[in-house]
């Protein structure tokens, strides 16, 4: 059994960090998990301390000029880019995932809905498109979940040959099971080549209580102990 | 030094979907401004700065473009005038 600390990034206007933190604190007891300001510098390379970052969803920087442009270039993501080509994992949620991609450690980019309006819905489906990940191993190939999804500018946009090779590289791993914002090939989540950064567009923080009716496990819990597997024997 | 003045303009490339500049077109088009097509909304930037010369702008502006202004995934860059206001 190793350990497993959590960085969970706080920019200014981010307003899914308690969640992600009480997720993490719900799904994995196990794992150490703390918050960090944007302009705080790490002394030393966050590799050091932790072994997974998460960046929540919000607004960071009200989104000004574009959502993501202005967070990409904060003290904190420079250490994140180096924690990523370290090999540590990086998840980025809804503003988080508009952040990486902004910064360059996910491909392609997200931009408006289709359908010009902000979408928020408590139930949105799913489909696993890889359980090839250490963010979805916990689920079955072609599972249908559900979390929920709330943004304006969700709609995944890649160019042909990027598209092309994401789903050669078996990058794509969660898609809308219908139409939803006009993402290309539904992409709701991928990931980089390595495996080792993610982000997605619908909130799995959202999503952790098990149903009493059910009695199934909150589909967003599952990517959380996914990760926790590489770190922890699970019952 | 001199110093220049720059007008820049940033908009996503034709082939990537921009809801806002279709919807505006649209409404344009409900106004009976049926004449109107591709109409793209950009970002517009104004600004100066000290550069040696005009070469050295230019480069200076397109690499602040693709740093921060732009997105380059989706979004074209360009410099719509640049203009010494002090010599010196």
């Amino acid at each position: 059994m190793s350990t497993l600390t959590v960085g969970v990034l706080v920019f200014p206007g981010t307003n899914c960090d308690k969640d992600v933190v009480e997720a993490i604190k719900t799904s994995l007891p196990q794992a150490s998990v703390v918050e960090l300001w944007h302009d705080e510098v790490p002394e030393h390379p966050l590799k050091e301390a932790f072994q997974w970052v998460i960046l929540p969803g919000g607004f960071s920087y009200g989104d000004y000029l574009r959502c993501g442009a202005m967070a990409k270039n904060s003290k904190l993501m420079q250490a994140v880019k180096q924690f990523a080509q370290d090999g540590g994992y990086v998840l980025g949620i809804c503003n988080g995932f508009q952040i990486l991609t902004e910064a360059g450690l996910l491909e392609g980019a997200l931009i408006p809905n289709t359908t010009k309006r902000f979408i928020c819905q408590q139930r949105t489906c799913l489909e696993v498109a890889s359980h090839a990940s250490v963010y979805t191993q916990g689920y079955a190939k072609g599972q249908v979940i559900e979390m929920p999804i709330a943004h304006g500018e969700g709609c995944y946009y890649a160019d042909a040959e990027t598209l092309e090779q994401l789903e050669a590289n078996g990058q794509v791993l969660f898609r809308y099971a219908d139409e939803v914002n006009g993402s290309v090939n539904r992409i709701a989540g991928i990931t980089n080549q390595a495996g080792n950064v993610m982000g997605l567009m619908p909130h799995p923080e959202r999503n952790l209580w098990v149903n009493a009716l059910s009695g199934s496990t909150g589909d967003g819990r599952i990517l959380f102990e996914s990760v926790g597997a590489s770190f922890f024997v699970t019952s | 030094m001199p110093t220049y003045h720059a007008e820049v303009l940033v908009a996503t490339r034709a082939n990537v979907l921009h809801p806002e500049s279709k919807t505006v077109q649209e409404a344009l088009h409900g106004l009976g401004h049926h004449c109107v097509k591709d109409l793209h909304i950009g970002k517009h930037f104004s600004f100066s700065l000290a550069a040696r010369d005009e070469a050295t702008a230019t480069k200076v502006i397109h690499r602040m473009a693709e740093q921060l202004l732009a997105n380059p995934v989706i979004e074209d860059t360009q410099i719509t005038q640049l203009r010494v206001v002090e010599a010196v």
